[in-house]
Parts: C-alpha cells; structure tokens; sequence
C-alpha cells in the first residue's frame, strides 16, 4: 500500500504507545509476521485517524490496530513478534 | 503541566517557548512533547513538538511553527504569553534521540521546522565539548525561515559542518544551494556511506520520504538513518 504522504513514524505516536505499554515502546523490536524484517516500532510506519494503525516499514503489513475512545486507548489487534526484551 | 517562563521569536513564523516543568526527569536530544489545550467547552486538541534545547538545561525548550490554519500552533506563536500554563506530557520517545555515547560521525538533514529536534543534538554536542564529526543539511523555503541562524553560524565556526539548500526564494548573491535536496547535495555533504554515519532526518512527510529514499539508494544503512514525519495533522 502506498499512503506515504499521509503517515508519521512510531516515533510520532510515542506517547500515546506509552500510554497504552506504560513504558516507552518505541525502541522495542518487532518481526514482521509477513516479510520478517525486523524494525524497531519507532521506524514503524503510523497512520493516524479515529484510532492509530502501525504498518511495517518494510512491506506495510499491519502490526497494530488501537482505538480510542474518549481519554482512553483500547489495543483491539497486535500482530508479529513483538521483542519486548528490555537491558536492565 | 508546563509554565511559560518566555517567549523569543525566532523567525516571522515561528517562536521559542521556553518552559519551566515541575518535576521534569530530564530528556535526550531528539526527544518531544505532547501539548493539550482544552477549550472552554471542552474540546481538546494535541500536537506533538520537538524539544529544542539539549538535556541538563533546566528548562524545556519548544520551537514551535505557525500553520495558519492549525488548531494549536496559532495560540502557541501569537498569544501564549510568560506565566501561562497548559498541559504537557514528555518527555516521549526514545528511538529518534541522539546522545554523544551514541557516537558518529553525524549526519543531521532537516527540513523546514523539522531542524527543532537536530538542533537540540547539536547543542547537545557543543555543551559536551565533542570534537564528533557532525554535519547539518537544512532545506527551508527562504533564509528568513532558517532558524536560530546566529546560533548555526556559530557553531559552523565550532565545527559543524551546516548547509543550507533554499528551495522557494533566495537573494541574488545567495551563494547556497537552490533546489531540493538530491543525491550529489548529500555527497558533497557527506559522511559518505562507507564511514557508517548515524542520520537523522526530520521534516514534513514528503520531505523525510524523498531524503530517506535517497540516503539508501546512495548506500546507507537503513538502519542507521532514523526518521521523524511531522505528518499530515500538523499545527
């Protein structure tokens, strides 16, 4: 799909991911179920509207659907290997 | 919440807010801000903006661009004043950030506005005292939107490499560039690609994505050029 003109990076919607993670995200890995490259979120592709959707980079598969309501984000869909590992 | 402690124009368009945040955990260069403002009917909007000043200010800085026809940006530039108060969350974001440790050489491209965050990096580099290679490409319309340009010159002086590509207009002895940056623009810039450099590339949409694309076609690693899309719900 090309949207190009229309979308930010993972990096955008950070605070928004905080909020629903409740810990910044954006440096955590994700494996594309679909291509399997392997892009931090922040350089996921972000599309914003009534919620936010997270593309792969690489081929533009979905990685996340999150919808909102009110003050309140609700995760409705994560797909791919999300590599939540953390260094202490 | 953030206090305004002042305000500076920087340019006809754009000012810089500088804010005093209670409790603030300290940030990384590159790193934003959320803004909510709520009306008095309840209605509230939320705009993301980079952080301008480097880490162990004290203060935050915003550099903050008017759109015209935005929802926020038009109070931010015309009629926030020292004192006011709104709401703020920040610092946000961890992977479009930039500390000394993370070495170099640096390559920082920047369009427009999206110069805010690189600027902070390059403050960043001069409070350390780092001798890191670092060079700075700025697309604007005209040098009357180039930012901080005192500051730029200076620190050019300090040894940043700064180029300037003027894209709408541009005075007759203007001895920079005059077109949208290309391929040769970013080699004679450099780093090349065989020194790995780290790049940042911040700007409106179009602009990162056209950047982006060149910088891998001339062989750099994608995975060393980080990316910041203002998007198309700016103001």
């Amino acid at each position: 799909m090309d949207a190009s003109g229309l979308h930010i990076d993972g990096n955008g919607v950070a605070g928004t991911l905080e909020e629903i993670f409740t810990t910044e995200i954006t440096v955590a890995e994700r494996i594309c179920q679909s291509c399997g490259s392997r892009a931090p979120i922040g350089a996921h592709r972000a599309y914003h509207g009534a919620g936010l959707v997270l593309r792969c980079p690489a081929c533009g598969d979905l990685g996340a659907r999150v919808g909102a309501l009110g003050d309140h984000h609700h995760v409705l869909e994560l797909r791919g290997t999300w590599v939540l590992a953390r260094s202490p | 919440m953030g206090t305004v402690a002042d305000v500076q124009d920087e340019t006809p368009r754009a000012r810089t807010i500088v804010l005093e945040v209670p409790g603030w955990p300290g940030h990384v260069a590159g790193m934003h801000v959320d803004i909510r403002l709520t009306a008095e009917d309840g209605y509230q909007a939320q705009r993301s903006y980079s952080i301008a000043s480097p880490p162990g200010d004290g203060s935050v800085a915003l550099t903050v661009e008017r759109i015209d026809d935005g929802e926020v940006s038009p109070y931010l530039t015309d009629e926030l004043q020292a004192g006011d108060t709104f709401e703020l969350r920040g610092p946000i974001g961890g992977y479009f950030t930039w500390h000394v440790r993370d070495g170099g050489p640096l390559l920082l491209v920047g369009g427009g506005s999206g110069l805010v965050p690189l600027m902070a990096m390059v403050r960043h580099r001069q409070r350390e005292n780092s001798s890191l290679d670092a060079r700075l490409l700025l697309s604007a319309g005209s040098w009357e939107d180039v930012l901080y340009q005192d500051e730029l010159a200076e620190v050019s002086r300090q040894g940043v490499g700064t180029h300037y590509t003027l894209t709408r207009q541009w005075a007759a002895d203007w001895a920079g560039w005059t077109r949208r940056v290309d391929g040769e623009m970013l080699r004679a810039v450099g780093p090349p690609p065989a020194e790995r450099p780290l790049v940042y590339v911040c700007g409106p949409t179009p602009f990162v994505e056209h950047v982006a694309d060149l910088l891998v076609a001339l062989g750099h690693e994608a995975g060393r050029v980080r990316t910041e899309r203002f998007g198309p719900t700016g103001g």
